[in-house]
C-alpha cells in the first residue's frame, strides 16, 4: 500500500509530528488544566476549522499553486450563516458550500483564462470576496441557529464530532490524493505543470479543481467558526490565510509543489492550536500573538523550506 | 511482417502540407510525408529545423496552422495529448517529461495506473509490473527511484518504457539516442527493430547520421522548416542527408583553419580544477585554437561551462590565463579576466527577452562609457547601432524587445554584447542550437575571425558536424572526466562516439 | 507594419492607456460632481500623494519580479510613530523625521534579508513582516496610539505652492523622476532593470542580483513610510490600521500602470495614473455613497481587469 513516492510524501509529515507531540506534551506540563475534559473539547472544536481551511491550502499548494483568498472566503461563509440559518434552516449549509466554491472557481478562472499569478488572482479574489462580505454583514452581528451548535458541539457521543469529523475528512482526503488518478495528477502537475500537460494532465481542470475544493474547504471552516461564535464576523478570516500557509508548510509541504501529505499539514495545525491555546493559558495579550505567529511563520519557512522556493 | 511495398496497403499516417509559425516566425513550411505500418522513419534535420514542432503537432501538444493529417485512413487532428494517445499515437518528447516528484513506476503509469474495484491504485501491482516491463525491455532501473534522482540516459529510457506499454500504432521517439551511450544507443536501435517487427511504425529523430543509416527504412530531412528530402532505404547516401541538412557542401559554411595552432603561445590552462559537480579536470588551449569538448548530453558540460564563466567556480587546482594564475570566484571575476562565455540556453541564461535590444546589447559597453554611475545615452546608441551593423542584426528598431528576433538573431545579440570587449578566451556552449543556416555560417565566420586576432575559443558542442568542422582538436567528456583526445586529421564521427562512450585507458590523455 | 509600431510603444502605450482611463475617470467624476476645474483635480492628486509613492516602490518592487505586501503596514508604522515622535510639538521635527525614516529602513532591511539571505518568497516574507508590524504597534500603543502632527509640519499636505500647486504632488512629482532617473540612467538602476527582468541571465552576465533586491526592498520600505508621513499629514493623528489597504491599493495602482508580476518592467507614470486611478475611483464610489464594502470589490476587480487586458494584448 505505502509505496513509491505515499511513502516519502509520509516521510516529510515526521517534523510536524515531532512538532505537535513536543507542543502537547509541553502544554501539559505547564499547564495542568491542559488534559482536561473541557480543555480537550475546546481544542478539538478550535482545531476543526483550522484543519479544514488548511487542508484546501494544502491542495492549492500540491498543485503548486497558493490560496490567500481562504481568509476572506471563511467571512463569507460566517457572514452567510449569520444572515441566512435562521431563515432558510438547514439549506444554508449546501448554500454556503456552493459560495466556497465559487469563490474558487472565480480565482481559477482568473489563472486559467487570463493566465494571471496565481498569487495575485488569490489575492484580488480575497478582496471581492472581502467586498461582498461587507456587502452582506457589514459588522460582526447577525445569528446562527442554535441547532447547529447543539449538534456540532454538544452532542455525547463517543467521539466528539467536531474530531470525529476533522479524521474522516483527513481520511479521506489522503485516500483521494494518494490513492486515486485525480490526486496522483494534482501532484503530478504540480511536481511540474509543462511535463505533466505533455503527459495528458488537463492544467484547467487541476487548476478548477484545486480551487474549487480549497473554496468549499474554506467556507465549511467558516461554517464552523461561525457556528462556535454563534453569529458572524466579516473580518474573522483574515488571521487565517496565514495561518493555513503556515500549517501546510511546518506540515512538509513544498511551496514548490508536488511534495508533502495532507497529514502532516494536520498535524501543523494541531500544533498551531495548541500554540494558540498556550498563549491563552498564560494569559498573552493577543497582539504579542500575532507577533509570535508572524515569527513562527518565518521560522518555518526558513526551517522547511531550505532555499528551494521560488522567486515570487 | 506487412510487407513494405505493396501497394495495396494504405498507409498507416499521411502528413499533407503541414504548416506552423510561431507569431512572425514561421517553423514549418507545407511539409508532406506519409509512413506505413511496420517502418522505420528517420527524421533529420539541424537543430531549429522544425523537428520537435513537426512531432508535437503529430501527438496533439501543438497545434497546426495550415494541412491536414490521417491516421489509419480517418482524419486524425488531435487537440491534446490525451487525444493522440487514445488514437494509438505516443511520443517521447526530446524535453524529458518526467515528473520528478513520483517514481519511475508512478510515471510511466501516469493517468492510467491500474485501479481496484473502488477506483483506487494498486501501489505494489504498478511497481511489480514496472519492473516486469524495464526487465522485459532490458532496462536496468528500479521502479521506486524518484524522477528526480535520475540521470539522463535512465530518464530517457523511462520514457521510452513508459510510451511503450501503451503499445501504441505509431510511436515517435524525438532524439532518444542524444543522451546515451553507443552501447545503450545500440539497445535502444534494437528495440526499434523489434517493435518494428510487430507492426508498429515509428518515427525517430536522430542526429548521428549512422543511425539514420543502420535503421531507417524512410528518411525526412527538414532545413529550416522545409521538407528538403524523402528518400526510401538505399536511395540516399550519407552526403545526400548533409547536402540536403545544410543546404551546401560543409566545406563552405566552415572557415579555414591554420595548419598547425599548438605552437602558439598557451592562453588558458586548467589543472586539476574541479568543483563538487565536476571531478578534476586538466586542458589547456592556445592562442588562436579552437578546442572541442565533445561528449554525451549531460557528462559534465554544463558544470564546465558553468565554472568557466564563474557561475559554480571551480572550488580546487590550478587556473592560468596567459600564464598568470588566476582565481574564478564570480561571474565578475570571469568577465574582468578576459574569459567571455556564450552561454547554452539564450532565451534562459543570454538575454532580457522583455527589454529592447539596445539595453541587451550595450550591458558590457555601459561600464567603460558611465561617469560617477551615470549612463552616457549618447554613447549606449552609438554602440549598440555600430553593433547592429557589425552583426548585421535583423530588427525593426533597437527599441524592440529583443524576444521577438528570430533565435539567428537574438543569437547574434548575445554574441555582440560578450564581444564588446575582445576577450582572450571565448567559452561557446552550443552556439548554434536553435539558429538558422545562414546565421550560423556568420557565427561561424565570425569564430574564424577571432581565432585569427589570437582569441582561444573552448567550443562545447553535441553537433558534431559543428565540432569536426570548427576544432583543431577535440576532446571527448565521459562522466564529467576527459574520456578522450583527437586531432585533427583523425576527427570522425565514429571516433568521437567511440571515445565519448567511455574511457578506453589506452587512449586516456593527460594534458 | 502597424503592430510592429505598436509593439515598439509597448512600454509607453501602458502608460498612455492607463492615462487615458484617468482622462476618462476624471470626466466622469467631474460630470457626477457637476462640474470642476484644475484645482479640483490637483486637489484629488494632494490627497492620492501617499498612495502615488507607494505606488512608485511597488512599482518598482514589480521590476524585481516580487511583491511588497508590508507596504501598508510600513505606511501605518510610519503614521504611528511620527505621530507619537512629534507629540504635536513642531520643535521634535528632526528627531521625529530621523525615528520615522530609521524604522522604515529597518523594515526594508529585514524584507529584503529574508528574501535574499534567507530566500523567503518575497510575498509570504513581507506578508510576515507586516504581521510582526501590526502586533508590535498594537502591542506598544495598547490599541489607542497617541500624538499629533504639528500644524506647521502639516503643510506638506495642505499647502499649496503659490496657492496653485499641492506641496504633496511636488514631492511626489520629485520622487517619481529621481526614481525614474535612477532605473533608466544609472548604472546601478540598469543593473537592477535587467535582474528584475532575467535574473539569471543578469548572474551570467557579472550583476549579482542579491544586494540590488536588498536595495529595492530598503527603497520600497523608505516609500511607504514617506508615504505614511504623508498620510499622517493629511490626518494629522494617528491611527490603527489606516494604512492597510494601500499594501493591495498599491499593487492594483502599479499593475493599472503597466508593470507586470514577470519583472523587467519600470513606469513611474504609468504607477502614478494608477493611483489616481485607484483613488479617484475610490472617490466615486464615495459621491455615489455606494457602502465601503464597494472599494474591497472594486480594488480586486480592477487587478483581475488590469492584469487580463496586458495578458490579452500579450497573447493577442
Ligand atoms: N513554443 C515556441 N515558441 C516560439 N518559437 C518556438 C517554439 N517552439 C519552437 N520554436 C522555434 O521553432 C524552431 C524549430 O524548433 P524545433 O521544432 O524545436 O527544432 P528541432 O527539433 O528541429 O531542433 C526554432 O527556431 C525554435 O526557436
Ligand atoms: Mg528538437
Amino acid at each position: 500500500m505505502l509505496e513509491g513516492s505515499i511513502r516519502r510524501n509520509l516521510l516529510m509529515t515526521l517534523p510536524a509530528l515531532v512538532l505537535v507531540t513536543a507542543m502537547a506534551a509541553i502544554t501539559a506540563g505547564a499547564s495542568p488544566s491542559f488534559l482536561g475534559e473541557t480543555n480537550l473539547a475546546n481544542l478539538s472544536s478550535r482545531l476543526l476549522p483550522v484543519a479544514l481551511a488548511t487542508l484546501g491550502q494544502a491542495i492549492v499548494l500540491f498543485a503548486g499553486c497558493i490560496d490567500l483568498s481562504v481568509g476572506s472566503v471563511i467571512s463569507l461563509a460566517t457572514a452567510l450563516m449569520a444572515t441566512l440559518s435562521v431563515p432558510l434552516g438547514w439549506a444554508v449549509v449546501p448554500l454556503t458550500l456552493i459560495a466556497g466554491a465559487l469563490c474558487g472557481a472565480v480565482t481559477a478562472a482568473g489563472i486559467d483564462r487570463f493566465r494571471i499569478n496565481p498569487l495575485v488572482m488569490s489575492l484580488a479574489s480575497a478582496a471581492m470576496v472581502k467586498g461582498v462580505t461587507l456587502l452582506i454583514l457589514p459588522s460582526p452581528g447577525g445569528e446562527v441557529d442554535y441547532g447547529f451548535y447543539a449538534l456540532l458541539f454538544e452532542s455525547d457521543r463517543l467521539v466528539a464530532p467536531p474530531l470525529a469529523i476533522t479524521l474522516l475528512v483527513y481520511a479521506l482526503a489522503t485516500i483521494l490524493l494518494g490513492w486515486s488518478r485525480m490526486g496522483r495528477i494534482v501532484y503530478g502537475y504540480g511536481s511540474d505543470p509543462r511535463a505533466a500537460f505533455a503527459r495528458g494532465a488537463s492544467p484547467r481542470r487541476v487548476v478548477y479543481g484545486v480551487y474549487i475544493v480549497s473554496g468549499m474547504l474554506a467556507a465549511a471552516a467558516g461554517m464552523v467558526l461561525s457556528i462556535r461564535i454563534l453569529s458572524g464576523d466579516p473580518l474573522i478570516g483574515d488571521a487565517y490565510t496565514l495561518d493555513t500557509v503556515s500549517a501546510a508548510i511546518l506540515g512538509g509541504v513544498a511551496l514548490t509543489g508536488g511534495r508533502g501529505n495532507v497529514i502532516g499539514a494536520l498535524f501543523a495545525a494541531a500544533a498551531l492550536v495548541l500554540i494558540n491555546n498556550t498563549f491563552n493559558l498564560l494569559e498573552l495579550d493577543t497582539n504579542l500573538q500575532s507577533i509570535a505567529k508572524g515569527l513562527i511563520f518565518i521560522l518555518a519557512l526558513v526551517f522547511f523550506m531550505r532555499g528551494k522556493a521560488g522567486e515570487a | 511482417m506487412p510487407d513494405l511495398l505493396d501497394t495495396d496497403t494504405s498507409p498507416l499516417l499521411v502528413v499533407e502540407g503541414m504548416s506552423k509559425a510561431f507569431g512572425r516566425n514561421s517553423v514549418l513550411r507545407d511539409v508532406s510525408f506519409s509512413l506505413f505500418a511496420g517502418e522505420v522513419l528517420a527524421l533529420v534535420g539541424e537543430n531549429g529545423a522544425g523537428k520537435s514542432t513537426l512531432m508535437n503537432i503529430l501527438s496533439g501538444g501543438l497545434g497546426h496552422d495550415h494541412g491536414r493529417m490521417s491516421l489509419g485512413g480517418a482524419d486524425y487532428a488531435p487537440t491534446t495529448p490525451t487525444e493522440a494517445t487514445a488514437a494509438g499515437v505516443a511520443i517521447v518528447h526530446q524535453e524529458t517529461t518526467i515528473l520528478p516528484d513520483l517514481t519511475v513506476a508512478e510515471n510511466i503509469f501516469f493517468g492510467s495506473e491500474p485501479r481496484n474495484a473502488l477506483g483506487l491504485i494498486r501501489q505494489r501491482e504498478l511497481h511489480v509490473r514496472t519492473a516486469r516491463l524495464l526487465a522485459d525491455l532490458d532496462f536496468a532501473i528500479a521502479p521506486h527511484r524518484l524522477g528526480r534522482d535520475l540521470s539522463a540516459a535512465e530518464r530517457q529510457m523511462v520514457e521510452i518504457a513508459g510510451a511503450v506499454s501503451r503499445s501504441p500504432r505509431l510511436l515517435i521517439l524525438d532524439e532518444p539516442t542524444a543522451s546515451l551511450s553507443a552501447a545503450a544507443a545500440a539497445s535502444v536501435l534494437h528495440l526499434v527493430a523489434r517493435l518494428k517487427a510487430t507492426g508498429m511504425a515509428i518515427v525517430f529523430i536522430s542526429h548521428r547520421l549512422g543511425e539514420v543509416i543502420g535503421s531507417a527504412d524512410r528518411v525526412v530531412v527538414l532545413k529550416d522548416g522545409e521538407m528538403t528530402l524523402e528518400a526510401l532505404r538505399g536511395a540516399f547516401t550519407r552526403d545526400d542527408l548533409v547536402q540536403a541538412m545544410v543546404g551546401r557542401t560543409l566545406s563552405n559554411i566552415f572557415p579555414e583553419r591554420p595548419a598547425d595552432v599548438s605552437t602558439a603561445p598557451r592562453r588558458f590552462r586548467l589543472q586539476a580544477a574541479g568543483n563538487s559537480r565536476l571531478p578534476p579536470i586538466d586542458l589547456c588551449v592556445h592562442r588562436g585554437e579552437v578546442l572541442g569538448i565533445a561528449g554525451l548530453e549531460g557528462q559534465g558540460q554544463k558544470p564546465l561551462a558553468d565554472a568557466l564563466c564563474g557561475l559554480r567556480p571551480f572550488t580546487s587546482g590550478q587556473i592560468e590565463i596567459d600564464g598568470k594564475p588566476l582565481r574564478l570566484r564570480t561571474p565578475a571575476a570571469a568577465i574582468a579576466a578576459g574569459i567571455a562565455s556564450i552561454p547554452d540556453d539564450r532565451r534562459t541564461e543570454g538575454l532580457a527577452l522583455t527589454l529592447p535590444i539596445r539595453l541587451n546589447l550595450s550591458l558590457f559597453a555601459l561600464r567603460r562609457g558611465a561617469r560617477f554611475g551615470l549612463l552616457s545615452v549618447a554613447r549606449e546608441a552609438d554602440f549598440a547601432e555600430a553593433a547592429r551593423r557589425r552583426y548585421d542584426i535583423k530588427a525593426v528598431s533597437l527599441e524592440q524587445p529583443v524576444g521577438q528576433l528570430s533565435g539567428g538573431n537574438q543569437q547574434k545579440v548575445v554574441f555582440a554584447r560578450w564581444l564588446a570587449d575582445e576577450p582572450r578566451l571565448l567559452v561557446l556552449y552550443e552556439p548554434t542550437k536553435g539558429v538558422d543556416v545562414e546565421t550560423k555560417g556568420e557565427i561561424y565566420r565570425l569564430i574564424g575571425e577571432l581565432t585569427q586576432r589570437g582569441v582561444a575559443v573552448l567550443l562545447i558542442s553535441g553537433d558534431l558536424l559543428e565540432l569536426i568542422g570548427l576544432s583543431d582538436r577535440i576532446l571527448t567528456l565521459y562522466e564529467g572526466r576527459i574520456s578522450g583526445e583527437i586531432a585533427r586529421d583523425a576527427f570522425s564521427e565514429e571516433a568521437i562516439m567511440h571515445l565519448a562512450s567511455g574511457p578506453a585507458p589506452s587512449e586516456a590523455v593527460d594534458a | 507594419m502597424a503592430l510592429l509600431i505598436i509593439d515598439r510603444l509597448r512600454p509607453v502605450s501602458a502608460t498612455v492607456r492607463a492615462a487615458a482611463l484617468l482622462a476618462l475617470l476624471v470626466a466622469v467624476l467631474l460630470v457626477a460632481t457637476g462640474g470642476g476645474s484644475l484645482q479640483l483635480i490637483l486637489d484629488n492628486a494632494r490627497q492620492a500623494a501617499p498612495l502615488g509613492i507607494i505606488a512608485l516602490g511597488q512599482a518598482l518592487i514589480l521590476m524585481m519580479g516580487r511583491l511588497d505586501l508590508s507596504v501598508g503596514a510600513a505606511a501605518g508604522l510610519a503614521n504611528v510613530v511620527l505621530a507619537s515622535a512629534f507629540a504635536g510639538n513642531p520643535a521634535n521635527l528632526a528627531p521625529a523625521l530621523a525615528l520615522t525614516l530609521g524604522l522604515g529602513l529597518a523594515v526594508g532591511l529585514a524584507n529584503g534579508l529574508l528574501v535574499v539571505a534567507l530566500r523567503i518568497p518575497a510575498f509570504l516574507a513581507t506578508l510576515a513582516t507586516a504581521m510582526v508590524i501590526a502586533g508590535g504597534i498594537l502591542v506598544t500603543t495598547g490599541g489607542s496610539p497617541r500624538g499629533s502632527i504639528p500644524a506647521s509640519f502639516r503643510v506638506i499636505t495642505e499647502g499649496w505652492i503659490g496657492g496653485v500647486m499641492p506641496w504633496s504632488v511636488v514631492i511626489w512629482l520629485i520622487v517619481g523622476v529621481a526614481l525614474m532617473v535612477f532605473v533608466h540612467f544609472t548604472l546601478a538602476g540598469r543593473r537592477m532593470l535587467i535582474a528584475g527582468a532575467n535574473a539569471r541571465a543578469a548572474r551570467h552576465s557579472g550583476i549579482a542580483a542579491g544586494p540590488l533586491v536588498v536595495a529595492s526592498f530598503v527603497v520600497s520600505a523608505l516609500m511607504a513610510t514617506l508615504g505614511g508621513i504623508l498620510l499622517s499629514a493629511i490626518t494629522g493623528m494617528a491611527s490603527i490600521g489606516i494604512a492597510d489597504s494601500y499594501a493591495v491599493d498599491s499593487i492594483a495602482a502599479a499593475v493599472i500602470g503597466g508593470a507586470v508580476f514577470s519583472g523587467g518592467v519600470f513606469l513611474p507614470a504609468g504607477a502614478a495614473c494608477g493611483a489616481l486611478i485607484i483613488f479617484l475611483l475610490q472617490s466615486l464610489l464615495y459621491v455615489l455613497s455606494l457602502p465601503p464594502a464597494a472599494r474591497f470589490i472594486v480594488q480586486g476587480a480592477i487587478i483581475v481587469f488590469a492584469l487580463a487586458l496586458a495578458n490579452y494584448r500579450k497573447e493577442g
